[in-house]
């Protein structure tokens, strides 16, 4: 077998290793959020502004997803839908009001047909 | 060539070119050989790993040429890592600094594998270089100019060392990954198991079965290549020898109290010596089994335990997480970045007296303390002691919380949904482990939700589905997946990718120190079950991730992150 | 599954492609790379050694020169040399370290808490002026892309340093291992 040949093998082992999407366990279409920036609106009685920054950034970043979790099972992938939304939350502290102002991209997933059995 | 050929010529090149054999006696002329063969080899390694003389001064080393440091920062083992077989980091190749390799040519190529691309391009891409010598060693050491007049002072610092420091240290690397460690043979290499007896049935079933997997397959592909040169051809590009090697996986079980667990473990490796262990089991202590490991110096990859043992020096056994109390120090983390705010109200946690209580509670005070908060707390519960809605709300009366943690089971749920729902005096926070209440936080009523935090250390199920479908394979003609330990096979999952993962990446130099050292020069990886496991030379807990949630609305609720997988 | 033939070559493909792009920096055949570049610092919180909470944009935005480097605390090659670099820096500055704010940002933040970026600067003697930063993954994400480092992963790590200029908010940006001379060369050329 001549070298090509083998390369040709390699690449069609590594493309099949790629498991086939899960489809069908859950419905795609699911939205996620990948916050790029953040920012704390004081709420009455106003707080102090950079503990409420620093706790927004919990709160957006908890709403952020991390690509690579959804896209490393092979068979996903995320498709950005809308720029720089901005999405405002509550700063849910039982210590201090305001709200943070959460900017992100959103994606949604899609399953990627390529690795999948026919 | 063709491959059947390399093969040959590889296998012949193992077969003989046996590496040099360098002993202490060789080196007995030498200065401060008044000293034991195992003294020089301690003070050896303790230049080596540490940067210390002899003298029990720090070695002065000088880096980029002309900054002078001390070798306490600027170890052997910073690049060259423990077994010496050196590592890759973004750009930065560092050489393998044993003598066996050190005192052979280097090449372009490594003869025999030539054609194996991961060998090949590593070979490639380090400079050539004659043989070393005594002498040209000593000038790399000293003067950081390697055989060929080559300056590696951009890297590698030069060390002061006088004649016995040096007679020491070159008689260290001599010896360092030099002898095939015990459980490798010519084309097999042997793994044990460690089981608890008296742990979960279930919970050792799906322990075992990723790893029988992956051990199966690997000898499936061994055996094919034996009879079919194109398997043969192309487990070989890929793999190089390790592609004929089989493995066996023993199961050791130990029986009786922990105390003599330790003559069991002997016993066992006196009739087999193993490689190293893979997985293991055991739903109460692993300390005995951990120390085994550090004195005989053999690698545990991911043991399924909820309490591993906490160091940061010990080398051999790498575990999935910090176990129950990673939980606990997460939660003080989450409450630490808005502790400015609790206006001396005080941190309470409730702790039933059981084993995963104090852990919790035990990772909760450290961190806590650890990030200049104090003592929290704390009311101790008996293991078999009621906890009543009275005694949550005598604490909410007398102590105010800022934040109460409630280390408990199911049984916690009952009390404290009463005392929310009928109190106005409430802590800022009330968190509670979502793995110790288990199935039981899915049932809390809506209206209570947003009340309650929970400590989950893994990713959320309605993104962990994502990764069941290689699961699904290793279960293919048992019983479905759903019948299994939901975390144990996942865990043991990782054990078995990682296991093939850093075999192959250890270009057929099966050390057991060089093991660890793979494993600590991966990337991060993406798996089942947590988030993210992270590596790293020293880092024995992959997973250090934990989120804090809420539960969801709704009929079907869903876990809600309220922090990020990591906390600083 | 690990041992399968398939998944190995999944396996290997990840090291066929960082072999192949490896060039080694050693010696002093290669020297470093010098540029001027603008950067917008992300408004984040990190945490420094000593669990203290820094406001990162106006942190860095001083009226100091201002060195940045992206560590770890398990770093092998490369952050020894870089915090080397430091030490000396600080050592031959003496009194007048002060002058100039050496910030060194984890790009580990999964190990490295305050307590582990603390251990890292004792490691290297390191004096008041000299910060080790952490923070949450996404932050820190957002620091590196700020100085256009994002690096995927700790092991594809680069030897870079940046120096900020206080007079115009420009930066230096230094990539490749510097003898410590070059790179105090370069810190006085912005310090002047």
């Amino acid at each position: 077998m001549k070298l090509t040949s083998c390369l040709l093998l390699f690449t069609a082992a590594v493309l099949a290793a790629f498991p086939a999407s899960a489809a069908g366990e859950k419905p795609p279409g699911e939205r996620f959020l990948i916050v790029k920036e953040h920012s704390f609106r004081q709420g009455v009685p106003p707080g102090d502004a950079d503990t409420g920054h620093s706790l927004c950034g919990t709160r957006c970043n908890a709403l952020s997803f991390d690509y690579m979790n959804i896209t490393m099972p092979g068979g996903w992938r995320l498709i950005k839908v809308k720029e720089n939304s901005e999405i405002t939350v509550s700063l849910e502290s039982p210590f201090m009001k305001g709200e943070c102002v959460c900017t992100a991209d959103e994606y949604t997933v899609q399953i990627d047909e390529l690795g999948r059995p026919r | 060539m063709n491959s059947v050929c390399s093969v040959f010529a590889f296998l012949f090149f193992l077969a003989v070119a046996a590496p040099p054999s360098f002993s202490a006696d060789a080196v007995s002329a030498e200065p401060g050989n008044t000293l034991s063969k195992e003294e020089r080899f301690r003070l050896g390694e303790q230049m080596y790993q540490k940067g210390i003389l002899p003298s029990g001064k720090p070695m002065k080393a000088y880096v980029s040429d002309d900054v002078p440091v001390e070798g306490t920062a600027f170890t052997c083992t910073s690049c060259h890592l423990k077994s010496g077989m050196g590592s890759i980091e973004g750009e930065v190749v560092t050489p393998p600094t044993n003598g066996r390799i050190l005192y052979q040519e280097r090449k372009s190529f490594k003869e025999g594998a030539e054609f194996v691309p991961y060998i090949a391009n590593y070979s490639k891409y380090l400079p050539v270089r004659p043989a070393y010598t005594d002498k040209t060693l000593t000038e790399l050491l000293t003067g950081g100019a390697d055989p060929t007049g080559r300056s590696v002072l951009r890297a590698m610092p030069r060390y002061e060392l006088d004649d016995t420091e040096l007679s020491i240290m070159l008689e260290y690397l001599k010896n360092l990954s030099d002898k095939t460690p015990p459980g490798v043979e010519k084309d097999s290499i042997r793994f044990a198991t460690v089981i608890v007896e008296g742990s979960d049935p279930l919970a050792i079933e799906s322990m075992l079965a990723p790893i029988q997997f992956s051990v199966d397959r690997k000898n499936s592909l061994a055996k094919a290549a034996n009879v079919n040169f194109r398997v043969a051809r192309m487990g070989y590009n890929m793999l190089g020898d390790l592609h004929g090697y089989t493995f066996t996986l023993s199961k050791w079980i130990l029986k009786g109290s922990p105390d003599t667990w330790r003559g069991q473990l002997e016993e066992y490796y006196r009739k087999e010596p193993v490689f190293a262990f893979l997985g293991g089991i055991s739903d109460r202590d692993w300390e005995p089994v951990h120390r085994f490991c550090e004195e005989k110096r053999i690698p545990n990859l991911f043991p399924v335990v909820d309490y591993p043992v906490i160091s940061d020096s010990d080398w051999y056994t790498i575990y999935f997480s910090r176990g129950v109390r990673q939980e606990g120090e997460a939660a003080a983390r989450y409450l630490g970045a808005m502790s400015t705010l609790f206006a001396g109200r005080p941190v309470i946690q409730i702790v039933r007296g059981t084993k995963r209580g104090e852990a919790l509670a035990a990772g909760f005070r450290d961190t806590w303390k650890e990030t200049g908060h104090g003592k929290p707390k704390e009311l101790r519960l008996k293991e078999g002691e009621k906890l009543t809605a009275a005694m949550i709300a005598e604490l909410f009366q007398s102590e105010n919380p800022a934040a109460l943690l409630l280390w408990d089971d199911e049984k916690l749920l009952e009390p404290l949904l009463e005392i929310i729902g009928k109190r106005d005096v409430t802590p800022g926070y009330i968190i509670a482990s979502g793995t110790y209440i288990g199935k039981s936080l899915w049932k809390i009523p809506d209206s209570f939700r947003d009340r309650i935090h929970f400590t989950y250390p893994f990713r959320l199920p309605q993104d962990d589905f994502r990764y069941d479908q290689p699961l699904h394979k290793i279960v293919a003609g048992k019983k479905p997946l759903k019948h299994y330990d939901q975390a144990a096979i996942r865990q043991s999952y990782i054990t078995g990718e990682l296991l093939g993962k850093a075999l192959m990446e250890m270009r057929g130099e099966y050390f057991r120190d060089y093991l660890l050292d793979t494993i600590g020069m991966m990337k991060d990886m993406y798996y089942p079950l947590y988030e993210r496991v992270s590596f790293g030379p020293t880092q024995r807990y992959v997973s250090k991730g934990c989120y804090i949630v809420q539960l969801g609305k709704g009929e079907n609720p869903q876990l809600v992150k309220k922090s990020e997988w990591v906390m600083p | 599954m690990a041992l399968n033939l398939k998944v190995f070559s999944i396996m290997i493909s990840p090291a066929i492609l960082l072999l192949l792009w490896i060039e080694p920096v050693s010696a002093s055949e290669k020297a470093y790379k010098r540029s001027i570049e603008s950067y917008t610092m992300p408004d984040v919180t990190l945490v420094n050694q000593d669990g203290k909470k820094i406001r990162f944009k106006s942190f860095i935005e001083s009226d100091k020169p201002v060195v940045v480097d992206f560590i770890f605390g398990t770093c092998t090659t490369i952050c020894p040399v870089l915090s080397a670099g430091y030490t000396n820096l600080q050592k031959k500055l003496g009194d007048e370290r002060q002058k100039v704010r050496l910030l060194s940002i984890t790009i580990d933040p999964e190990n490295d808490s305050p307590k582990v970026l603390k251990e890292y600067l004792a490691r290297y003697n390191a004096k008041p002026g000299w910060d080790f930063l952490t923070g949450g993954r996404s932050d820190i994400n957002r620091v590196m892309n700020a100085f256009n480092s994002y690096f995927r992963d700790k092991m594809d790590h680069k030897p870079l340093t940046f120096i900020r200029s206080p007079k115009d908010g420009k930066w230096v940006r230094l990539y490749g291992l510097m003898s410590s001379s070059e790179f105090l060369l370069e810190y006085q050329k912005v310090a002047q």
